[in-house]
């Protein structure tokens, strides 16, 4: 496939006198394909911020190398002009500005010229169903409105990464739906999308490939579909007829497992540790055994754990 | 840069003409505090102290208004922005950071030098005097305004390494009124020659003699207002261009 991004060994340090150096990101690498939607995952202060800002030039990295469309952000300008950005909030947008306006200024800024940018401004308008709104300032439209202009102000110039901040933070139900429709959209067009998101299952919804981040280094870095059935193999879930005693609970504890209630028990071992766990139940009768499906946020909890505790 | 330059002067007209009452507000203001100043002045010491240099600081006046708002407009721009939140997007724009500032303030001292003249005229009206216009003069206003825009840019500069920076640029307006309204022209010309070192005062020199000298545009004067301007600019760019580097290797951008 061919690569939008290729970010390769990246770390960014700070020297904190009297303390050892501080590194808020150290030796990230990832590739974005086109038509690939990446997300970058991991708790606040993992360092996913410093890394976009690396990518997107905004930070100079103390090591590494970020290049998009095989251009360096940081000696080549001309590679901004492949990169498009929706930062939170909607931090592209004038808000006395109309929709058209910003458009317009924008695409300029990115290097089209007047007649380009009014032509696309227009055909973005009419793409995100915002052409009656044309003419209202930013401030007078809904927030889910605000953000569908927000991404249309990033492809304005047509790159070929975008990034995309919490896309769907603070929208309602149809609106995040709406965004995401929006977000597969433009991936069968070809860009290549870098996201980053609290929203676990927007990510697990959308992504092709995902990377969890963790102080500052990247823990796990899969396919969505192959880190979900990774997770999946060897998760048990048993749900039992009646409640188990305190002491049997211990033991199964014991093994990692996790209690929900009185009568339901999730448990990662393999075969044989499902039968050691059987044999910790009986004699309580077992309604019923399966193989746990993951989501994203369960591995989310269990990988960022890990690593905090690893790092504490 | 001319397409950055018309980018900016149809997005500092349109929002002009979209917050009309804004202009005319700043209009009266500046022309009430300027009045006021002159008739306090009048009242307080009993006499018409100002006399003939009433032209003269009438100009002063005017050229103060346009180095101030130079000044304060980069600076101004970068904390709203970083306040707002789109000055990471102004960062991530296909042209140089000081291009786009340097357009911005182009674009934004022409809407302010409207205002000028506006202000200046009112003043003139109330004050029953007249100054000269001569053509030479837009020389002189635009070497005014590229060394205002100069002070801008280092203002700018310790704006995106110090943040807040609104109270200094309050303090750096009177050293600059009275740079502004000082006759540099009419003292020794040791005292001349070392005033035309300071940022903007060959420009000023030059304006005053031109609209209340009665004089002709000479050579000396405007390559003197000219070199100023140019250096000042030069220099002022430079150094914002550092912290523009300082702030991407920090990571400094926001937190204002």
């Amino acid at each position: 496939m061919e690569s939008v991004l290729d970010v390769e060994n990246l770390r960014k340090s700070y020297a904190v006198p009297g303390r050892p150096q501080f590194f808020a990101v150290n030796d990230v690498s990832l590739k974005v394909g086109r038509g690939e939607i990446y997300a970058f995952l991991g708790p606040n202060g993992a360092g996913k911020t410093t890394t976009i800002k690396m990518v997107s030039g905004l930070l100079e990295p103390s090591t590494g190398t970020v290049r998009i469309a095989g251009m360096d952000p940081f000696t080549d300008r001309n590679a901004l002009t492949k990169l498009g950005t929706v930062l939170e909030g909607n931090r592209n947008l004038y808000w006395r500005m109309t929709c058209h306006e910003n458009l317009m200024y924008f695409g300029v800024l990115k290097g089209m010229t007047f007649s380009d940018a009014r032509s696309r401004s227009l055909e973005l308008l009419e793409r995100f169903s915002l052409t009656a709104k044309r003419d209202a300032q930013v401030q007078a439209l809904s927030r889910g409105m605000q953000q569908k202009l927000a991404i249309a102000v990033a492809l304005m110039h047509r790159p070929r990464l975008l990034l995309l901040d919490e896309p769907t933070l603070g929208l309602d139900a149809l609106a995040t739906i709406e965004v995401m429709a929006i977000v597969r959209d433009l991936v069968e067009g070809g860009v290549g999308i870098l996201l980053t998101t609290h929203q676990l299952d927007v990510a697990q919804a959308l992504a092709h490939r995902v990377a969890i981040m963790s102080s500052g280094q990247i823990v796990k870095e899969a396919r969505m579909s192959d880190l979900l059935a990774e997770y999946a193999r060897n998760m048990y879930e048993i749900h039992l007829a009646d409640a188990i005693t305190p002491d049997r609970l211990r033991a199964l504890e014991a093994m990692c497992a996790v209690s929900y209630g009185d009568q339901c028990i999730q448990l990662a071992c393999d075969p044989d540790g499902l039968y050691e766990a059987l044999s910790i139940i009986r004699p309580v009768h077992v309604h019923s055994v399966r193989r746990h499906q993951s989501d994203l946020t369960s591995i989310f909890i269990a990988l960022t754990q890990e690593k905090a505790a690893a790092h504490a | 840069m001319l397409r950055l330059f018309v980018l900016e002067f149809v997005r500092v007209l349109r929002l002009q003409l979209r917050y009309p009452l804004e202009f005319i507000s700043g209009l009266l203001l500046l022309t009430l505090l300027f009045y006021g100043l002159l008739i306090g002045a009048k009242h307080m010491t009993g006499v018409d102290s100002v006399g003939d240099g009433l032209d003269g600081i009438i100009i002063g006046y005017g050229t103060w208004i346009i180095v101030v708002a130079g000044l304060n407009q980069i600076p101004g721009d970068i904390t709203g922005e970083a306040q707002r939140g789109t000055l990471e997007s102004v960062f991530l724009a296909q042209y140089r950071v000081d291009s786009i500032f340097l357009a911005r303030t182009l674009a934004g001292s022409l809407q302010n030098l409207v205002l000028t003249f506006a202000v200046v005229l009112l003043l003139l009206w109330l004050t029953e005097r007249s100054v000269r216009f001569p053509p030479s003069a837009i020389l002189a206003i635009f070497t005014t305004i590229v060394a205002s825009i100069s002070l801008g840019f280092l203002a700018g500069g310790l704006a995106l390494k110090f943040k807040q920076v609104g109270r200094a640029l309050v303090l750096a307006q009177y050293p600059l009124l009275f740079m502004m309204l000082t006759p540099f022209e009419t003292m020794l010309a040791e005292v001349t020659n070392l005033s035309l070192l300071l940022p903007v005062v060959p420009s000023a020199i030059t304006l005053r003699e031109l609209t209340t000298g009665g004089k002709s545009l000479a050579d000396s004067h405007i390559i003197a207002a000219t070199v100023n301007a140019a250096g000042y600019l030069a220099f002022s760019m430079f150094l914002f261009n550092r912290y523009v580097r300082s702030v991407k290797a920090n990571g400094l951008l926001a937190g204002h």
